[in-house]
């Protein structure tokens, strides 16, 4: 009975790892995985091999994938203060914390298990985009926001497509540039 | 083609594999068993029968186990260039 | 993304305070799980995992390159030889048989140098591909 239901249980656990969108919590249901796995080992009567799958399964793999997961998560998002005559003043950036392409754009990558980083800057164009700071320049323009991109920015086409398929209140341009060329 | 002849050998092994372990089962004398469990105290002071198994009576088992964590090691130090490596070639 | 050390070791408070207090008990439960290996279920490979798996929390915790891999994969030579030269010494021309006595203290031994051996090599084989993280230019996708 209890053997069912621990191998069950196994089942759903393996299956929500498979199928949940957030990694993080992916690695979770693994853990919880293994140490289910371990208590079946207990059950048949194999405690050496329930202490090695509880150390190895639920500690030592879990901590392997989050450090995994710590590697490609920071994106740093840097928006200028070029339509705003170089000002960032806390109205302005109460504006573009509240304008729906910035929300759009944080959800995108939320959903990409990465952490977005926003800067508000008072930077000019061509200092933002000199060197490697940056993996996203926004600038906002009178009628349209532009953003800027090196080539091997992750998902850029993305998200360029989602910008066209939703649409948003103001024109979204995006510029695509060498960071060798451009510094 | 390749993915599919791929699978196509994966599944081959795999079945191959299990037909031979289940058609051909050797039916073991329990003596081995018997001994071990009735004696493995008395030769080797353990109390449990897993390490006097480990650490006596199958003691080229866990050595060559040793080896193969060396192996893998030095294996992945010749093979896996290191960070530093990697930012010389990246400048 | 250009991502130092320092952005990394400053994310995660829950992961920093919760593997900060399970540390100590964690280094007590690999030693007691390798040293009681031949009087309860666990033993060296167990014990070992213990070991390695301290290591890579504390890799987690703060990702910083002040763990000597080359040093720990020596040391594990050395227990590795150790090992292997043990059994040939004592197991082997029988030295078990005719003194009783040092059949525990074998045991308890062999037990610890097969943990330590383990802990370093499963340590040093997963920060290797811990620390195999390039310039962040190389893996930009």
């Amino acid at each position: 009975m209890i053997e069912t239901g621990t191998i069950l249980l196994m089942g759903v656990f393996a299956a929500l790892a498979i199928h949940s969108t957030l990694l993080r919590r992916a690695v979770i249901y693994l853990a919880v995985f293994s140490l289910l796995g371990a208590f079946l080992y207990v059950l048949y009567a194999a405690p050496e091999l329930a202490i090695a799958e509880a150390v190895i399964g639920s500690g030592l793999v879990t901590l392997l994938y989050l450090a995994a997961l710590k590697r490609n998560k920071v994106y740093t998002i840097a928006v200028l203060a070029e339509g705003h005559r170089y000002r960032m003043t806390d109205a302005y950036v109460n504006y573009l914390e509240r304008s729906r392409a910035l929300r759009e754009i944080r959800h995108f990558f939320e959903l990409r298990e990465m952490e977005p980083q926003v800067v508000f800057s008072e930077a000019t164009l061509d200092e933002a985009l000199r060197g490697d700071s940056f993996d996203l320049v926004i600038v906002e323009e009178q009628d349209e926001i532009v953003l800027y991109g090196s080539r091997d920015t992750f998902a850029l086409e993305e998200l360029e497509l989602m910008f066209r398929i939703h649409g948003t209140e103001a024109g979204v341009r995006v510029v695509r540039y060498d960071p060798e060329e451009e510094g | 083609m390749r993915y599919f002849l791929s699978a196509l050998l994966v599944l081959t092994v795999f079945a191959g594999v299990t037909a031979v372990g289940t058609l051909h089962q050797e039916q073991l004398e329990p003596s081995i068993f018997l001994y071990i469990t009735s004696f493995f105290e008395r030769d080797t002071a353990a109390h449990n029968a897993i390490a006097a198994i480990l650490l006596n009576y199958r003691m080229y088992d866990t050595m060559f186990e040793a080896l193969i964590l060396l192996t893998a090691i030095i294996g992945m130090k010749q093979f896996l260039p290191t960070s530093k490596e990697l930012r010389d070639a990246d400048e | 993304m250009p991502m130092n050390s320092s952005d990394l070791a400053e994310q995660s408070i829950v992961l920093q305070v919760v593997i900060g207090f399970l540390y100590p008990f964690m280094l007590l439960l690999g030693f007691y799980v390798i040293l009681n290996g031949h009087y309860t279920p666990g033993g060296g490979f167990q014990g070992g995992s213990v070991l390695a798996t301290l290591l890579v929390a504390r890799y987690v915790v703060s990702p910083r390159e002040d763990i000597n891999s080359e040093e720990l994969h020596r040391y594990q030579r050395i227990f590795l030889a150790l090992i292997l030269v043990a059994p040939a010494v004592v197991l082997f021309p029988g030295f078990l048989h005719s003194y009783p006595r040092i059949r525990p203290l074998y045991l308890t031994v062999m037990d610890l140098l097969i943990g330590v051996q383990v802990g370093f090599g499963v340590g040093v084989a997963v920060l290797r591909f811990a620390f195999f993280e390039g310039t962040g230019k190389t893996w930009r996708l």
